[in-house]
């Protein structure tokens, strides 16, 4: 199996756990939505570049789908 | 492992698994993204309603079924990379992926049954008419996306795809992935958040 497949998936399961305890004992409100949107936004991109294999498509592409996880990021962490 | 690179890679009509795949990808984002931001515009109004619904909620199990959505993305990746590179474990890295799928299928309607058994339904608030449409329709996805890969990997072990042909396995990959990426926002907005 692909290395760096397996090293983003440790990540990916460590942000989880990392998000998981974080909203369980360490934040609360607006500092919790921007804890957990920061998690989120590491870890839409570690799955889009590394497991879709987004790293090896057309700038435009990476620029939109990077776009849209911190727009819509920013926003939850306005609304929340 | 060396990943195959395909030399249209960087046209920008060719996004990996094929435009059509990612104009879909980008629709349903924006559509759990809008539905989620009108979620958070509702609990702003009903704070106190929210938040002790949500602690109905078992953040155990969606944590847990956030690592089996994380598991089944990491064999599906390895599914097609072996495939691409003409390798022997494909059926089972894609057999796992399948199985992953079903097991967060398994616990989702676990949880389903744990609110049921509580009297918990579509009607009983505000919260709960998101949580039973967002989760429902992510389910759903899901649903779709172990049938899709099924069938794919009905089709390599016939033949029909190979090293040299395997743009739709990689279609069928991307909408996988798809079911991760709203399910990593979906769970802390709904599940976490207070």
């Amino acid at each position: 199996m692909n290395k760096s497949n397996i090293i983003t998936w440790v990540g990916l399961v460590s942000f989880t756990l990392l998000t998981f305890y974080s909203s369980e004992a360490l934040f609360t409100g607006k500092q919790l939505a921007l804890v957990l949107m920061g998690i989120v936004v590491v870890k839409f991109l570690g799955i889009g570049y590394q497991f879709i294999e987004l790293k090896r498509a057309h700038t435009v592409w990476k620029v939109l789908f990077t776009g849209f996880i911190l727009v819509f990021g920013l926003l939850v962490v306005v609304f929340a | 492992m060396t990943e195959t690179i395909e030399p249209q890679d960087k046209s920008i009509y060719y996004p990996p698994g094929g435009l059509l795949i990612w104009i879909i990808v980008f629709l349903e984002l924006l559509t759990f993204g809008a539905f989620l931001i009108v979620f958070l515009a509702y609990r702003k109004a009903d704070l106190e309603t929210f938040t002790s619904a949500q602690q109905v909620l078992n953040s155990t199990l969606g944590m847990i079924n956030t690592i089996v959505l994380l598991t089944s993305g990491l064999f599906m990746a390895a599914g097609l990379v072996e495939l691409k590179k003409g390798g022997i474990k494909t059926h089972m890295y894609l057999g796992i992926t399948i199985a992953l799928g079903i097991l967060f299928m398994a616990l989702k309607g676990y949880e389903y049954y744990e609110k049921i058994e509580l009297g918990i339904g579509f009607n009983t608030n505000q919260f709960f008419v998101f949580y039973w449409l967002l989760t429902g329709f992510h389910l759903i996805h899901v649903l779709v996306a172990v049938v899709l890969v099924s069938y794919m990997l009905y089709n390599i072990k016939s033949g029909s795809y190979s090293s040299t042909n395997f743009e739709d396995v990689e279609t069928a990959g991307v909408f996988w992935h798809m079911c991760d990426l709203i399910w990593i926002f979906l769970f802390p907005i709904i599940y976490l958040l207070h």
